[in-house]
């Protein structure tokens, strides 16, 4: 398996499209295999997170964005997570269909991703698999979830720049996001910007970064733009791109990329405790049913968990040294 | 359990509007624990083959109500091999004359599902011949 894995990566460095597609399913079956993938990330790729309220228009704009980027000669990839059916484990993916025209663009790599966890970001396996998407050499990778609004959500911790899209229309929603991602944002997008209302979220969320920003450079550019009729897209495009050049101008500065590091550490620690305890709660749930045994359970459910972290701790020791 | 679940893309190709089929289907297959790539309406070849490539999927399903299947499917499966994906399950689904399933078969389509197959059936048949191996490079 390692083997074969090796030789797949090799093929994804060549910039073999399908070698991509398999690699990414190998990681998901076999998360032993990105061990080390993060570390060696080169962070040739700006990754941004793209976040903000469901039915902002989140992929719709991603679409647009990413015919923008190829006009420009720009390769692109786009990570979609859908929420999985807590009850089937089953999920329909469907993002793609907001995306359709640049879904299909040669230099448009979109892979729809099932998420497992209440954060909806998938996969303990997302540091492992944004190196891979490196590794091939895109210029840009998005992260698109609908989870992705939370500041706890992995996508929004393991990205470079945090892209926020919001609409008229919300309410409160700029007060509920207040000490969430309005502050970790680093472009803001006023989607539907025809919409009445819009000037009013742009004079509040201007208010707000004029309050906590330390300097009036430091405050998040505030777009404007359409994203079903293609207006504004130019803009957001340039400004990421912008982005991207300044980062590669000054490289990515030292302490930042210590701060990924542990980041990508903690995103794949936290998963694999998650995965590991909801398994292994539903096979206790499912075989004590009825019984009312709960408190001898609850015993028997702890040294069960710790044997497993025994054996995920064996794994990791066989593969450090 | 299976290592992963199995990835299955519902495609419409061609000129037809009618996807109510196709999403009550892609819906049976979440229920059944699948993780479904819906594509939407009026999908080209091209575009079909190119998605599952990237979304690396075990099964294609062509939904077909425009009767153009003996033109459409022979170009999908093409495209598809041409594509490096020509061991995907290739089903098609939809308003198919009894004469033209073995002409479809013979270009490479596992099953044809017509009106009245039980959603059962169709998850049962994918479940049944998708093999629960890990890919080879």
């Amino acid at each position: 398996m390692v083997a074969q894995w090796d030789t797949l990566l090799e093929r994804v460095r060549l910039r073999d499209r399908s070698a991509l597609a398999r690699a990414i399913s190998l990681l998901e079956r076999n998360p032993e295999l990105g061990h080390d993938l993060d570390i060696e990330r080169s962070r040739q790729a700006l990754v941004v997170a793209v976040a903000g309220p469901p039915g902002a228009g989140k992929s719709t704009l991603l679409g647009a964005l990413a015919s923008e980027m190829t006009r420009r000669d720009a390769t692109v990839a786009i990570l979609a997570f859908d929420p999985i059916s807590p009850r089937s484990g089953g999920a329909i993916l469907g993002d793609r269909i907001r995306m359709l025209e640049s879904a299909h663009h040669p230099r448009v790599f979109v892979r729809s991703l099932a998420a497992r966890d209440p954060y909806g970001a998938g996969t303990p396996q997302l540091p492992a698999l944004l190196a891979l998407l490196d590794a091939y050499g895109f210029d840009f990778i998005f992260l698109e979830s609908v989870g992705a609004g939370q500041e706890a959500s992995p996508l929004v911790q393991v990205a470079d720049v945090v892209l926020l899209v919001l609409v008229p229309g919300l309410g409160d929603s700029i007060q509920t996001l207040k000490a969430g991602v309005l502050e970790l944002a680093d472009l803001v997008v006023v989607n539907k910007a025809d919409r009445p209302g819009a000037e009013d979220v742009v004079r509040d969320l201007s208010a707000y970064y004029r309050l906590i920003a330390e300097s009036p450079e430091s405050a998040p550019p505030i777009l404007r733009a359409i994203a079903s009729a293609g207006e504004g897209v130019t803009e957001i495009a340039e400004a990421l791109i912008e982005l991207r050049d300044r980062r590669a101008a000054t490289g990515v500065p030292e302490q930042h990329r210590e701060e990924q590091a542990a980041r990508s550490w903690e995103v794949r620690v936290r998963h694999r405790c998650y995965l590991l305890i909801t398994e292994l709660l539903n096979e206790f749930l499912a075989e004590a049913r009825g019984t009312g045994r709960w408190r001898a359970l609850e015993a028997r459910f702890y040294r069960e968990l710790a044997q497993r972290l025994q054996v995920l701790a064996e794994s990791m020791r066989a593969d450090s040294d | 359990m299976r290592r992963r679940p199995i990835r299955v893309l519902i495609a419409k190709p061609g000129l037809d509007g009618h996807d109510r089929g196709a999403k009550v289907l892609a819906r049976a297959l979440r229920d059944a624990g699948m993780e479904v790539i819906y594509t939407g309406l009026f999908q080209t070849p091209e575009s079909i083959a190119q998605t599952a490539v990237d979304e690396d999927v075990d099964v294609v399903g062509l939904s077909i109500l425009s009767g153009a299947h003996n033109q459409l499917v022979p170009e999908v499966i093409r495209a598809l091999r041409e594509h490096g994906k020509g061991e995907a399950l290739i089903l098609v689904g939809g308003i198919i004359p009894q004469d033209d399933i073995p002409f479809l078969k013979a270009q490479g389509v596992a099953e044809v599902f017509g009106p009245g197959t039980s959603l059962a059936e169709i998850v049962r048949y994918i479940e049944s011949h998708v093999p629960d191996v890990v890919p080879n490079g």
